[in-house]
């Protein structure tokens, strides 16, 4: 037995009790989970290198709020978020998901507005007897930046802020050098199951050796460690590390050619190498710097995944739509190559992420059929899948905590 | 008429399947696809895939000649079909469901 976490160190039996499925099919949790989880968590929507010059704005859907939102960086370098609705008869102002511009104009009756979303200009405006200008602007919506990350809070007035929320995490990974933080590669795929059934299929590795045999199994397994069982799994706060093992001694094998030649390291520039290189040696990427490591999910509360592996970082977002509908996102920041054998090896890493994304997300849809059967009410986690019993633990605490419920007291308790 | 350079004749069979544009076509015409033709086109492009390397990388990265981008795109398809000839040994994995709402929307740079 090699030595990845024992269950006697972290988990008493008291959290091996099984897990209650109705989360994954009620629809009274999920409307619950719409005011008491979406509109008072601090959700990472994007970040700033999306709008990186004054007046460049991105539109961001957040379905279950039914809130179409404009973040956009000022004439000041301020980045703010605005919902797209115009104070005058409430169309959306802007129709597009993303531009530069430095006004914004609804394009019903050509109010304007300014990229700080106070107005501009009314058309006509002495027909309008009485109005106050000032309270005419964009509606804003809460927005704090971390490490480049941008949250949005949807809550009239934000139970905590985003540094109580994100509580020990923020620290843990303060510093970490974003690499390639622009332009990602970007995958999309709206699913028929509920979104904490995907939020699930990517928060562990016991499911790789089987669904993945063939795509992941040779990276996340070896006979020594044969299940993928975690170097690490530790909560912080509301989110939570999976830190996973993985073979150190991987190499294609001789019949791969092609991955052969799209893995070799030497063809990577050397800016790309040393850069990779600070990257890991970061305290809270491969937390355990074990050599036998291949990715860590690091959950953010409530629908995020900021995950590592020893190439840089990825993310996976999980949107509800509808209590039985997810829309997902993968961002995987690859950073634009800088000769041939780098956009070789990236064009290899998407194709066989894509094999990897439609394993899990073809799956989901089969749990979701299986959930609403009610031939099982629970679900039976191992040691491994702890990080779904925390997220599950949490997202009960926020469902049952009344709207007015502290930040202290949403934050707080484990 | 020919598009690739003359040592990579042997691969003007392959080149209207495909040398093609983005990501997503190239994802989507390797789930589409057969066994038997991902196998043929991997067979003569894998031996000549560092040749063409060679070829493309005599150029700057960035501004690759309009005349070199068929083959370019035929270097990008192996990389799917590696996988599926390599790691799947089928076209697509065999638990997936097919076709599926996936896309690429913002793919690897340059196309």
């Amino acid at each position: 037995m090699i030595s990845t976490m024992s269950s006697m160190d972290q988990f008493s039996q008291a959290a091996l009790e099984p897990v209650s499925l109705e989360p994954y099919r009620s629809p009274d949790i999920f409307e619950l989970e719409r005011e008491r989880v979406f509109r008072r968590a601090w959700l990472m929507i994007g970040r700033v290198e999306e709008v990186p010059k004054r007046g460049d704005y991105v539109v961001k859907t957040v379905e279950i709020l039914e809130a179409s939102v404009i973040v956009v960086r000022g004439k000041d370098e301020i980045v703010r978020a605005f919902y797209n609705v115009c104070p005058h008869r409430g169309n959306q102002v802007v129709w597009d998901d993303k531009g530069s511009a430095p006004a914004f104009v609804c394009r019903y009756h050509n109010w304007s507005f300014s990229t700080d979303g106070t107005l501009r200009g009314i058309p006509d405006q002495e027909s309008f007897p009485g109005l106050d200008k000032a309270k005419c602007g964009l509606p804003p919506v809460h927005l704090e930046i971390w490490d480049g990350w941008i949250f949005l809070n949807f809550a009239r007035q934000p139970a905590m802020s985003l540094s109580e929320f994100l509580g020990p995490m923020a620290d843990m990974f303060s510093g970490l050098d974003y690499t390639h933080a622009a332009e990602p590669v970007v995958i999309r795929t709206e699913l028929q199951c509920n979104w904490k059934i995907v939020l699930d299929a990517f928060a562990e590795a016991y499911h790789i050796p089987a669904i993945h045999s063939l795509s992941l199994k040779p990276k996340f397994a070896n006979a020594e460690n044969p299940f993928g069982r975690p170097l690490h799994i530790e909560m912080h706060g509301l989110h939570g590390v999976n830190s996973m093992f993985g073979n150190g001694d991987y190499q294609p094998q001789d019949h791969q050619l092609v991955e052969q030649m799209a893995f070799d390291p030497k063809h990577r520039s050397e800016a790309a190498q040393a850069a990779a290189q600070r990257f890991n040696l970061h305290p809270a990427v491969n937390p355990t710097k074990t050599a036998n490591w291949s990715m860590d999910v690091n959950y953010l509360f409530p629908n995020t995944h900021l995950d590592t592996n020893p190439a840089g970082f990825f993310t996976h977002q999980f949107w509800p739509l509808d209590v039985n509908r997810t829309r997902h996102e993968t961002r995987f920041y690859v950073g634009r190559p800088t000769n041939m054998r780098e956009r070789l090896a990236v064009e290899h890493r998407m194709a066989l992420a894509v094999d990897v994304i439609l394993e899990d997300l073809s799956n989901v849809e089969r749990t979701q059929k299986g959930i609403n059967s009610r031939g099982a009410d629970v679900m039976n986690l191992s040691e491994s899948e702890a990080l779904i019993r925390h997220s599950n633990a949490q997202l009960s605490r926020w469902v049952e905590a009344e709207l007015s419920a502290t930040g202290a007291e949403l934050c707080g308790g484990r | 008429m020919s598009v690739l350079p003359q040592e990579f004749e042997a691969l003007e069979p392959f080149v209207e399947k495909w040398a093609l544009a983005d990501f997503n076509a190239r994802l989507t015409a390797r789930y589409n696809g057969e066994m038997a033709e991902l196998q043929a086109f991997y067979d003569v492009m894998q031996p000549l895939a560092e040749p063409a390397m060679q070829v493309l990388e005599a150029h700057p990265f960035e501004a690759l000649p309009e005349d070199l981008l068929p083959l370019f795109r035929l270097v990008m398809a192996l990389a799917h079909v590696a996988v599926s000839v390599e790691r799947q040994r089928a076209p697509r994995p065999k638990s997936v469901k097919w076709p599926s709402n996936l896309a690429v929307i913002e793919g690897p740079s340059p196309a």
